[in-house]
């Protein structure tokens, strides 16, 4: 059954709470990894609610937003939300305050705020939306999972239609950590970044339909020739023809990883076009949808940002967008969208 | 007590994270809850928690936060009969 991206919204480094703009300024990295370009959050939450949010639950219910009046959906049948660390500015907050004061007089508003599906919550509250509302956190592949989720449903024909989100914040505390791993370090490492997107999948087409979701695939710890297989099998599966291809790759700089992204360019993809996005999100676990907003962008718009390009001649007809992400070498995803 | 209602003021606007208020906003005798500054059940944790904190004044009785947290010059009061 085929599905639709109806409807997009992203909140990230970037400019990108209109949809009606795609990438043409870019803000350069500040500092040890990427702060989120913040919207005007009055302009979409009230004052009373807002007051109890942490930036990330307004990012969020903000790209949320945007994604539902984007595609003119007004209740979804199911809101599906994916994260890696959550929300970690409350999580961080109660736990200082749960040591600092040796486990008592601790405060509700940051517990309360502190789990993980307190995003999904806080959309399904302000929309009144009592339909199906499940939270994914599962590491790297947080976002593909609450996808999948609605693939599921949606091939079942047990909802219409979806919200679907991948979230993630990052704070001067978490970033610290990070960067005493490898995966991190200053040299050669990844610049750590966070994002919210929030997508409308729909299995009905319409007049703002973005692209056709065709493909999701995820792989743990696969095999050295495994991604390379499953990338010709979901070519040949969809009949794509790579010169008509825009690839997204997930380098973030790392060397190591950079090896496994050019091997797939040199091989499967050497005449398509390639692209990337972490250059410009920063790395984190829902980096995915970023992607995913931007191929969504992509076939939509039928160009490419010069920001994102890496290598080859953007094709004059956009037909496929491959988004292939890794993170930390273990959660392999693969996601193909067509025109 | 002036200083202390002053000192009361902030320390509200921070824990309850009234972003868009300053402490002249505050009327000493405007109700918390309900139609003054529109607090709820969760505000009302988070006052009896800046008591403990900041004063060292724990309120036993449940029954007695709807005197005390009244308004802010209640608080106040309540705060300078029971500091030690």
């Amino acid at each position: 059954m085929a599905i639709y991206i109806n409807g997009i919204g992203l909140i990230s480094p970037q400019e990108t709470k209109s949809n009606a703009s795609f990438l043409e300024e870019v803000n350069v990295l500040e500092g040890d990894y990427f702060k989120i370009a913040e919207p005007p959050y009055k302009e979409y939450i009230a004052p009373r609610e807002l007051r109890r949010m942490s930036r990330v639950i307004r990012n969020g219910i903000v790209s949320a937003k945007i994604a539902l009046n984007d595609s003119g959906l007004e209740n979804p049948d199911a809101i599906l939300t994916g994260t890696g660390l959550g929300c970690a500015t409350d999580t961080e907050k109660f736990l200082m305050a749960m040591s600092e004061n040796k486990e008592s007089l601790l405060t509700p508003t940051s517990f309360i705020q502190s789990t993980h599906n307190t995003l999904g919550g806080s959309i399904a509250i302000g929309l009144g939306c009592h339909n199906y509302n499940m939270t994914y956190v599962n590491r790297g592949f947080s976002f593909e999972s609450a996808l999948l989720d609605a693939i599921l449903m949606i091939n079942g024909q047990e909802i219409e239609n979806a919200l679907v989100g991948g979230f993630d914040e990052m704070t001067e505390n978490h970033n610290k950590l990070l960067l005493t791993q490898k995966h991190y370090a200053k040299e050669n490492g990844a610049v750590a970044g966070q994002g919210s997107g929030f997508f409308a999948l729909e299995k009905q087409i319409n007049e703002n339909t973005y692209a056709e979701l065709k493909e999701l695939e995820t792989y743990f710890k696969p095999e050295d020739s495994a991604i390379e297989e499953k990338v010709l099998q979901i070519l040949k599966t969809h009949d794509v023809n790579t010169s008509e291809c825009v690839v997204l790759m997930g380098f973030n700089g790392v060397p190591v990883e950079q090896n496994k992204y050019n091997e797939l360019r040199d091989s499967v993809f050497l005449n398509s076009c390639i692209a990337q996005y972490k250059n410009l999100s920063g790395e984190y676990y829902t980096s995915s949808a970023f992607a995913f907003w931007a191929a969504s962008q992509i076939l939509k718009k039928q160009s490419l940002p010069e920001c994102m390009l890496v290598s080859g001649n953007v094709p004059s007809t956009i037909k496929h967008v491959f988004i292939y992400n890794q993170f930390l070498k273990n959660e392999h995803s693969l996601i193909l969208l067509a025109k | 007590m002036d200083k202390l209602i002053e000192e009361l003021k902030v320390e509200i606007i921070e824990a309850l994270n009234l972003e868009d208020m300053e402490p002249e906003d505050i009327d000493i005798n405007e109700p918390l809850f309900g139609d003054g500054l529109g607090l709820d059940s969760i505000d009302a944790l988070e006052l009896i928690v800046l008591l403990e904190k900041n004063y060292g004044i724990k309120v036993e009785d449940p029954k007695k936060g709807k005197e005390i947290f009244a308004s802010v010059k209640t608080m106040a009061e309540y705060i300078t009969a029971h500091q030690k």
